[in-house]
This record gives C-alpha cells, structure tokens and sequence, in this order.
C-alpha cells in the first residue's frame, strides 16, 4: 500500500534552462516541492515509479515532445497528472494533449493562476484515485481473509436469498447460516447487508480492473 | 440575286451593282447582335425572328433594286451577287429555315424588282432551283463543323468548295430550265451559264465572310486596340487601296483592266497587316468600287468576263492569305497568353514562398519572445509572492528580478535582430564587386572563426561589378561561413578550413559563390529542411540565418542551395544573375 503521506512533487520539464528555473523557482515560492529536468527521457530517468506529484512539462523540446512524454507515462504506468504548456498552442495540438491523457493545456507566458490551478487539480484527482485503490485494496483483503464456505454464503447474501434458502441449498442447517453470516459481517466490518451488497459491487469493480 | 442570265433577245437584264456604306451599316445592325440576345430571350426568339428575316429579305431587295437603277443598257451581264453572299451567310448563321427566306427573296424580286415575263411557274421553279442547292450546301458546311467564324484555313476552303459546288448545280439547273422554256429562243446557254457561276462566287466569296465576321464581330474589343497605331494605318491603307484603285480606273478609260494586278498589293497588305477581317473588308471596298467603274464607263461583254476572271484570283488570295495570316496572329495572342498565365504562376509561386518564409519567421519570433517571457513573468510572480511574505525574503526577490531583466533583455535582443532584418529586407541595390565584396567579409568574420582555431580564406578568379544589396550579401556570407566555423569546431576538427570564392558563370549571366568547409557535414534529415524557418541542428540556434540567407538570395533574383553535405567536403553555393531586374 503506497503511503499518501509522502509530499507530491511537483516535476518541471522544460529543455531552456532559463524556463525551467523560473517555473521552478515560481512553484517553489508557492510552496511546493519541486523538481526540474532538461527533457522528457532525463524525466522518466530520474522519477521513481512511487512518486506522487504532478509533471508541468513543455510541449517542444528535442528528443521527446510533451504529447509524447504523455503516452509514454501512460504506458508505463506512472499515474501522475501532466499539465501541458506551449507557446505554440493552437488547437489541434490541444486536442492531442488532452486525447493523450493530459491533465490540461496552457499557452506560454504561462499565467499562474489557471497553472496553479490546474497542478491541484490533478493533485486532487491523483488522490482521489490513489484513497479509492486504497480502500479497493483493503476489502480485497478482508474478502480473502473469509473461508471458502463463507464466501459461498456471502455470495448467496448478497444475491438477496434469505437464511432459510441458502440453508436448503448449501444443504447445511439455518443455525449454521445464520452463525456464517456474522462472522461475515464481522471479518468485512458491515453493519448491514446494504453494506456488504456495496462492498460485493466494489469488489467485482476491484477485480475487474 | 434572282435570274440574271441574260436574254440578249430580250434586253432587259439588269446588272447588280454597288451598294452605299449606308446600306452595309444597315446590314451590320440588322445581323450582328443577335446570337447573344436569342439565348435570353428565347420565349421572345420567334417575333425577333421574324424582324430579323424581314430585315433580311428587305436588305436582298434593296440589292436587287439597286441592280435594276443602275442597269444600263446594252451590256446585259452579272459581274456580281451581293444579295446571294449575303443570304449565303445567314443559311450558315440561322440554319436551313433562311433557304425560305432566299426563295422568297428570289420570288419577290422577280416580281417586285425585274418585272419578270416568266409565268408563275417559271418563277416558283427558278426560286426553288436556287434557293434548294444553297441550302443544302449550307446545311452541309454546318454538319461539317465548320468554324462560322472563318478562323482557319480549312473554314475558308469549305466555304469557298461549297459556295462553287451550289453554285455549279444551281447555274445548270437554271440553264435547265430555260431550255425547257418554249419562249425563250437563241440562248447562249454555255456561256450564261458559266457567268452565274462566277457572278455569284465573286458574291458568296466577298460578302458572305464579310457578313459571318461582322456577325462575330466584338466591336468592343476594337476599342481596346492599342490606340494610336491602328487608326492611322487603317488610314494608310485605305489610301493606298484609293491609289491604287485610281490606277485601275485611269488605265480602265481605254475599256480594259491593263493595271488590275495592282490591286493585289493594298489587298495582299490589308491581310498581312489585320487578317482575315482586313482582306474581307478590302475586298469588298474594291468590288463595290469596280463594279461602280464598270457601270460609270460602259464595258463590253468580254471586258466583263475578264474582270470576273481577275476578281475571282483576287478574292481567292485575299482571302486565303488573310486567313493564314489571322491563323498566326490568333496562335501568336495563344502563345502570349500562355506566356502570361506561366509568368503569373511563377509570381504567386514566388509570393507563397515569400509568405510562408514571413509567417514561419513569425511563429519562429513568437516562439523565441515566448520562452523569455515565460521566465521573466514567472520570475517576477515570485519576487511578488517573496516580497509580500512575512517576513519579506528580499535577497531572494532581487536575485529573481535580476534574472527577469536579463529575459527581458534577452527578447529584446531577439525583436532587435528580427527589425535589422526586416527592415532591410528590401534590397538597397548598388554596384558591387566581388573582390571587394569577399575581401571586406572575411574582414567582417576573420576575428570570429580565427577565435575558433579555423583557418579562412577567400578568392575571386576576375573581380566581377554588378547590382546587389553588398550589406545583404555580406550577411549571406558572414552566415555561411559563421555556420561552417561552428560546426567545425563544435566537431572538435583540428585542421578546420572554410574557403569563400566567387566564380563568373555563363548562359545565364551570374556569379556563383561558394563556401566550403572540412567540417562535420550536414545531417541528411536536417538538409531537406534547413531554408525553412525554425528548423536548426543548433542547441543554441534561431533556425533562421539559412531562410534568411534563402531569402536574400532570393530576392537578388538568384538561388542558394547546399551542393554537397558529405563531412569533409561540405559546401553551400548560392547564385546572383547578373541581368536581374533592379528590385524584387
């Protein structure tokens, strides 16, 4: 389980030094962390797979273009929100980025505030998604800590038969039903069978991802 | 036209003869204008229609009448059949339908005009003797394709073959006819015979292509014309056609055309000098004017034939070299509009290239001013943010202003460079020479490449003077061999040389200069692109000294080209003509 608590970083990209050292230096004083690289390929270098943050990156630069250093986040696996900048802005260049994942797409002078804005709210999403995997992951866990009969059970209760119907079909007695499905709610911690039925659709969402 | 054979017993045949200009105007207003109008309006087509053949028909009878007012007695012959050539002209314009109007004409006239002794019979089957092989031969020209325009030869040819054709079967259908008449004793009918064929060629083949290019005719266009030659000259010629008529007609006091041949030169002349159009209104002018002599004075019979004879050789060669003429003046405006439309071509071609140097130079300034600002308004935010913290971090605020100002300064430097080119982008032409102008550039650049450890060194086989922008061209170079330097030594090349030279060239007329370098060569993906703006191999590069350099070039009329990329022989060259025009 990656630990949220380590601080997002904020990773700027820009092959001029100059623009890259303001940017940094701007975003520093605002109070994030921050990290520069020279290119795309140094980017993806120097970046460990865990790390949380947000990539603010030119979109022309030699060797790698922003649209593609995008892709190949994606590809890789990295989930970290990617903020586009150009001087070159026009629209089928916009389409490219945001079709290719970007988290959005500024035209150069960069204004502060919609990149600002825009670096937290792909922080936000980034942690959004990161607490929803989390809590995914914690009920797969519960889920595997139940026996086979009981996942059978849970399985029956979650389908809505009622105590005596799934005695007759496991072929085992009412009590003993009865005696599995607290067990049940009690390894996944739900106070009710609404609250199993969520979990059940969570995780056949978990499993199917 | 009507019968014109004569009837020596009977006496009373009259002649054609001349019509005024008044009436040719009248022919002109009459039959001119009407293919444009028809197409509008085709729902009003049959009442204008109607005019328009009463007009006609009207017209052959004044022709007719005017025959008969200037008869005179004795000499009972047809020099000619205006009418006929006129009529011609319109079964080739209106199509068959116009045969009506010639029987009609023919009807009429007989009746109207020659006071006719022939029965009603006799008259009907005169008129349709003539008027049916004529609108055959017509409606054969029109199936043939022929070009009513008369604007080749081969028109003309099958005019002038149909015209005969009708006019043979019609004279011996005549001849027929009156054979077969039991009234008519003593005919001459041989002779009668041959006489209607050349009367009424000399008329098919003098009005009937005046008429067919007067109905073409754009009266606008003549306007247009370049003025002040045309009408003198028209002037001229009608004077020298005057002349030489005079001639024709001093000689023609003693009864014969002794000096006829003359008139070839005014013709021949009229057609050389405006085509066809020329020959057929000379043509007509001096028939009109003949035939008028002959009624003046009086001719015998054998005077008359000759003069047909003569008139006929006339025609034919006026007409046949007007044609020739108008094939060559017409393939001659072909050329030259082609000619035109390339050279347009070439203006736009040369003008896209332009814009697309201008507007690649555009993105590549705003991509330059672009970077710079970026640092320096993000800089400045955050002194901003550094200055109004609490406590204010003031060293770090004045370090990050300092930094801005030299972004700032930085795009200024870039807008200065872009002004200094684009303010001389239009070349300053002077004489220059290629000794001086290669002398005085590596002065410019020595300091530079020496810095680098390159060996320069510069030649000019004879010391050529021609128009250019020196400053421009000084660039050009300076640009060349600044690039050659640096690839050189970011190469790390231990024995780096780069050579300039002029050489004077020949067919056409240029100067080529070349610089060559032992450099590290030129990447071959970079070589397609590297005249075009913001494509450079440098880290540091603008990517605009080569499509600056292209369009210096370019606009001295001369081209730039890189002649070889291979590492240790890498050269550019780059051409100045030497007859080009004085600005772009």
């Amino acid at each position: 389980m990656p630990a949220p608590s380590s601080r997002p970083t904020i990773f700027v990209i820009d092959d001029q030094e100059s623009v890259r050292h303001a940017l940094g230096e701007m975003l520093g004083v605002f109070g994030f962390t921050v990290e520069t690289f020279p290119s795309g390929p140094a980017f993806l270098e120097g970046v460990s797979p865990e790390a949380s943050g947000c990539v603010v990156s030119d979109v022309r630069m030699p060797e790698m273009d922003g649209i593609e250093l995008v892709r190949e986040c994606a590809r890789r696996g990295l989930s970290l929100p990617i903020v586009l900048i150009s001087g070159h802005a026009d629209v089928p260049m916009a389409v490219a980025a945001i079709k290719a994942g970007a988290e959005d797409f500024i035209e150069k002078p960069v204004d502060d505030a919609p990149l600002v804005a825009a670096i937290n709210r792909g922080l936000m999403r980034a942690q959004e998604e990161r607490s929803r995997t989390a809590s995914q992951e914690q009920l797969v866990a519960r889920y595997e800590r139940l026996t086979q009969r009981q996942r059978e059970v849970f399985d029956m209760v979650v389908a809505g038969y009622t105590s005596h119907a799934i005695a007759e079909t496991l072929e085992i007695s009412t009590r003993t039903v009865e005696s599995y499905r607290a067990q049940i709610m009690e390894k996944m911690q739900a106070e009710s069978v609404a609250v199993l039925v969520r979990q059940s659709v969570e995780l056949e969402r978990a499993s199917s991802s | 036209m009507g019968v014109r054979v004569h009837f020596p017993s009977a006496g009373i045949f009259p002649p054609e003869t001349s019509l005024d200009t008044s009436v040719r105007h009248r022919i002109v207003d009459a039959f001119a204008p009407p293919a444009g109008r028809f197409r509008f309006a085709l729902a009003a087509a049959l009442p204008l229609r109607l005019v328009q053949f009463a007009a006609a028909l009207g017209l052959y009878l004044s022709f007719e009448w005017l025959s008969f007012l200037h008869e005179f007695e004795g000499v009972p012959v047809t020099p000619w059949n205006p009418g006929l050539g006129v009529i011609f002209a319109l079964l080739i314009l209106w199509g068959p339908r116009s045969g009506l109007l010639l029987f009609a004409g023919v009807v009429l006239a007989e009746w109207l005009v020659v006071d006719t002794r022939f029965g009603w019979g006799m008259v009907l089957a005169v008129a349709a003797t003539i008027a049916l092989p004529y609108t055959l031969a017509a409606a054969a020209m029109r199936t043939l394709d022929m070009d009513r325009r008369l604007q080749r030869l081969r028109d003309v040819v099958i005019l002038l073959l149909g015209g005969t054709a009708a006019a043979v079967v019609v004279s011996l259908g005549l001849a027929g006819l009156l054979v077969l008449d039991p009234q008519i004793e003593r005919i001459e009918i041989g002779g009668a015979a041959l006489q209607l064929v050349v009367g009424d060629l000399i008329g098919l083949s003098v009005m009937t292509p005046l008429v067919l290019r007067l109905a073409h005719a754009r009266f606008a266009e003549l306007r247009e014309l370049p003025g002040s030659g045309v009408l003198p000259e028209i002037l001229a010629h009608l004077a020298a056609l005057g002349i030489a008529l005079w001639i024709v007609a001093r000689a023609f006091l003693g009864g014969e055309f002794h000096y006829f041949h003359v008139l070839f030169i005014p013709i021949v002349a009229a057609a050389v000098r405006f085509g066809f159009d020329g020959a057929c209104t000379a043509l007509a002018l001096t028939q009109f004017a003949l035939v008028g002599l002959l009624h003046l004075y009086g001719a015998d019979i054998g005077v008359f034939t000759e003069f047909q004879t003569l008139m006929l050789v006339l025609t034919a060669t006026g007409l046949i070299v007007g044609v020739e003429v108008s094939e060559r003046m017409r393939a001659d405006r072909l050329v030259k509009a082609a000619e035109k439309t390339l050279q347009d071509m070439r203006a736009n071609a040369a003008q896209a290239a332009r814009f697309t140097l201008v507007s690649g130079m555009a993105s590549a300034l705003a991509h330059e001013i672009n970077q710079p600002m970026t640092a320096a308004r993000a800089l400045m935010r955050s002194a901003q943010v550094l200055l109004e913290a609490e406590p204010p971090d003031l060293p770090r605020a004045g370090s990050n202003l300092g930094t801005a100002i030299v972004q700032i300064d930085h795009a200024g430097g870039v807008l200065r460079r872009m002004r200094d080119f684009l303010r001389r982008g239009r070349p300053h032409f002077s004489t220059v020479g290629t000794r001086e102008l290669i002398a005085d550039t590596l002065l410019l650049c020595r300091h530079d490449v020496q810095a680098r450890h390159v060996h320069l060194e510069g030649m000019s086989e004879d010391d050529t003077h021609f128009a250019a922008d020196k400053v421009q061209l000084q660039q050009v170079i300076l640009n060349l061999v600044h690039n050659a330097a640096e690839a050189i030594s970011g190469a790390h090349i231990a024995s780096g040389r780069v050579r300039v030279s002029a050489h004077r060239l020949s067919e056409p007329e240029r100067i080529e200069f070349r610089v060559a370098d032992n450099g590290p060569g030129i990447a071959q993906d970079y070589e397609e692109r590297m005249f075009e703006p913001l494509n450079t191999s440098k880290h540091e590069g603008l990517g605009l000294g080569l499509p600056i350099c292209a369009a210096i070039v370019e606009a001295h009329g001369g081209r730039i080209w890189l002649h070889n990329g291979t590492p240790g022989s890498t050269e550019f060259r780059f051409t100045i003509p030497l007859d080009q025009p004085q600005g772009p």
